[in-house]
């Protein structure tokens, strides 16, 4: 196992063969030769007064430093710490929710399905089965694509918070920013596509996509990174078309700062529904068009 | 077990006077604490393989904590300090492994 | 360093090759040392998992503390309005399911739900209060980007219902810079524009006029914007909706009757 045979293959590579080999500082080694040779024991003693202060002196070394290395809890530490915390149950109660509101309209939905089998409704039926599905509340399927965008690779270094704090304000130019998913989402509607989702949040007239921050925001729920888009739509065209118009040119525009994008075409995609879209302020206006001749909703010319 | 005891004695001290460091040393902190490291777990594993010397330790502490915050140093003025300093931690790194490797062979025959 | 005996190949006998020996540690035993292996790698697995979702979830920490403010007060608000949901849907569930009144109930629910989808599919009017926008843009410096950011952030500060002009803006509204102006959905929209929002009035003008908002935005341009909160507004635009060719509903549209 020594080192020194003649024409050993890793002979060049002293310095990592020296480092696994020998870790032991080659003093002792010698020190314990000389040592035997004059007579006395390989090894010293213990107790020598110099080594027990360079003890002493090692202790303070590794507290002090630890001491003062510590990344201190400062009052602001705490409070972003607390505010972190307090995000996470608050969403973690809004998903709850927003299962069980999912769960409820379902229920609903099979009892309207039993009343209108009664009374013949099925006009009323089939109406609010499509404007749910125009306004997005149910999961729709059916083919179209999948458009993955991501920041440029050499940005990614999440664990330094202190840079983000520093630099969110200043335009980095491999990040992936919410004004890009605008136009991107914006290219795929302009394209054709009927329904968009974003990392598994259905698009609807309420929802907006806004960065707070290092993060972006659909329906004020942050998204991980990649961000995955998914559109239904004519297969085929609506890439092409979106390839063609103002988002395909700004996706295109991402590339030359490294900003990834990927279209896939896919058979069969699906994308979730919002189940918990309502309103709160709006009121339908009462008009003189009765309810039961739904052909009548559309545009005045 | 005296230097043992001297250096719980040391964690004491340090953590009970808590010595201010000065600004200028805390980058090299980390360097000095893994340098120490290293020397420690030499020293258990000459005691072990039967030819620990205390001079030779003490030497070693001191001539290792001092060149290694001095190649970090230098690292910082040539602007590759943060390269110098992965180099200095992954030798450390690997020797404090070795010795660990040779005294867990010692002590637990596995 | 021990080296490692390089792995033979053998078909002799008694000299399992290391496929077999493979085999042969695959074959579970009850010994001591495989449930303590076992029990490792389990614990490894776990580990591995926890630490790859802990780097997809994503850092809250690397926000500032006045943005973790505002998404605290965003999240909390949400909050309550799925709380409120929920507390009205199960009412009219309890109604429907109890059903003393012979359907009607239903049938008032459902044309509850019609015209709320409607609302939000841009195919009925809706009225309420809100905000109306006048940009006023003699020099054409108003794009589409620009639009389509207001009304982004419109719909951040809760805006339900959204006109341009004469065009009702719904999810797939899609905004392109032509020529001379702006067109949504394919219609040109004229200067000045004119933006209703159907919502609450503070919220939203507030939104508007935060640092680094519309209005400092376009005033920058330069041009000029006037918000005005209204107790009262109607939302008259329609959407022209189009029969989706593509997509379907994943499910039956009802349900089985429990």
């Amino acid at each position: 196992m020594s080192a020194g045979q003649a024409g050993r293959p890793d002979a060049s590579m002293t310095l990592i063969t020296e480092m696994m080999q020998r870790p032991l500082d080659p003093g002792y080694a010698a020190a314990a030769e000389s040592r035997q040779r004059s007579g006395l024991a390989p090894a010293t003693g213990h107790r020598s007064p110099l080594l027990v202060l360079v003890a002493v002196l090692i202790g303070a070394l590794l507290t002090t430093s630890a001491m003062a290395l510590r990344v201190p809890a400062t009052g602001a530490n705490t409070i972003k710490s607390d505010l972190v915390r307090r995000i996470e149950a608050s969403r973690a109660h809004a998903d709850g929710q927003t299962r069980l509101i999912a769960q409820l309209q379902l229920e609903i939905n099979a009892a309207q399905a039993a009343a209108f089998g009664q009374q013949s409704q099925t006009g009323l039926a089939a109406e609010l089965s499509r404007l749910e599905l125009a306004a997005g509340t149910v999961p729709v399927t059916g083919p179209g694509l999948v458009l993955t965008v991501d920041d440029a690779p050499s940005r990614v270094d999440r664990n330094n918070p202190d840079v983000g704090a520093q630099t969110s304000k200043e335009f980095d130019s491999g990040k992936v920013y919410d004004r890009d998913l605008h136009a991107i989402v914006n290219g795929l509607w302009e394209a054709g596509a009927e329904a968009i989702s974003i990392n598994g949040h259905r698009l609807t007239a309420r929802s907006a996509i806004r960065a707070a921050g290092e993060a972006i925001l659909v329906d004020f729920r942050p998204l991980t990174r990649p961000y995955v888009i998914t559109a239904i739509g004519e297969p085929g065209s609506v890439s092409v078309e979106f390839a063609d118009n103002d988002g395909g040119s700004h996706l295109h525009l991402l590339a030359n700062y490294n900003i990834r994008g990927d279209i896939q075409e896919r058979d069969s995609v699906s994308v979730p529904g919002e189940p918990t879209l309502s309103l709160q302020k709006a009121q339908p206006v009462p008009s003189a068009v009765t309810k039961s001749a739904p052909a009548t909703l559309r545009a005045p010319p | 077990m005296i230097p043992a005891l001297g250096l719980l004695v040391g964690l004491a001290v340090g953590l009970f006077l808590h010595p201010a460091v000065p600004l200028a040393l805390q980058p090299y902190l980390p360097i000095a604490v893994i340098a120490a490291l290293d020397t420690v777990f030499g020293g258990v594993r000459a005691v072990l393989d039967g030819i620990f010397n205390d001079k030779v330790f003490v030497v070693s502490f001191l001539s290792n904590v001092v060149v290694a915050a001095f190649i970090v140093f230098l690292g910082d003025q040539l602007g590759v300090g943060s390269q110098l300093s992965t180099g200095v931690v992954v030798v450390l790194g690997i020797r404090i492994f070795s010795n660990v490797a040779s005294i867990r062979r010692h002590l637990f025959r596995a | 360093m021990s080296q490692i005996p390089p792995a033979k190949a053998t078909g002799g006998a008694g000299d399992p090759s290391p496929w077999h020996r493979l085999r042969l540690m695959a074959r579970p035993r009850a010994t001591k040392a495989n449930v303590f292996a076992a029990l490792l790698t389990i614990i490894l697995g776990f580990a591995m998992a926890t630490q790859v979702r802990q780097n997809q979830v994503l850092g809250l920490e690397s926000l500032r503390q006045g943005e973790l403010v505002t998404i605290l007060d965003n999240a909390t608000l949400q909050s309550s309005r799925l709380e409120q949901s929920a507390r009205e849907l199960q009412a009219t569930r309890d109604e429907l399911v109890t059903d003393s009144t012979g359907g009607a109930a239903a049938l008032a629910a459902a044309q509850k739900r019609l015209d709320a989808l409607g609302i939000l599919a841009g195919t009925a009017r809706a009225h309420g209060p809100g905000i109306r926008m006048t940009i006023v843009d003699p020099a054409g410096k108003v794009d589409a980007p620009l639009l389509l950011n207001a009304i982004e952030e419109l719909r951040d500060a809760g805006a339900e219902a959204i006109q341009v002009g004469d065009v009702r803006v719904v999810a797939s509204s899609y905004f392109l810079s032509s020529g001379s102006g702006i067109e949504i959905d394919g219609t040109k929209v004229t200067r000045p524009y004119t933006i209703l929002a159907i919502g609450d009035p503070q919220t939203m003008s507030s939104a508007m006029e935060i640092p680094g908002g519309l209005s400092e935005t376009v005033r920058g341009l330069p041009a000029t914007i006037t918000i005005t909160q209204q107790n009262e507004l109607a939302v008259g635009a329609l959407h022209t909706l189009r029969t989706p060719r593509y997509a379907r509903l994943v499910a039956p549209p009802v349900s089985a009757a429990p």
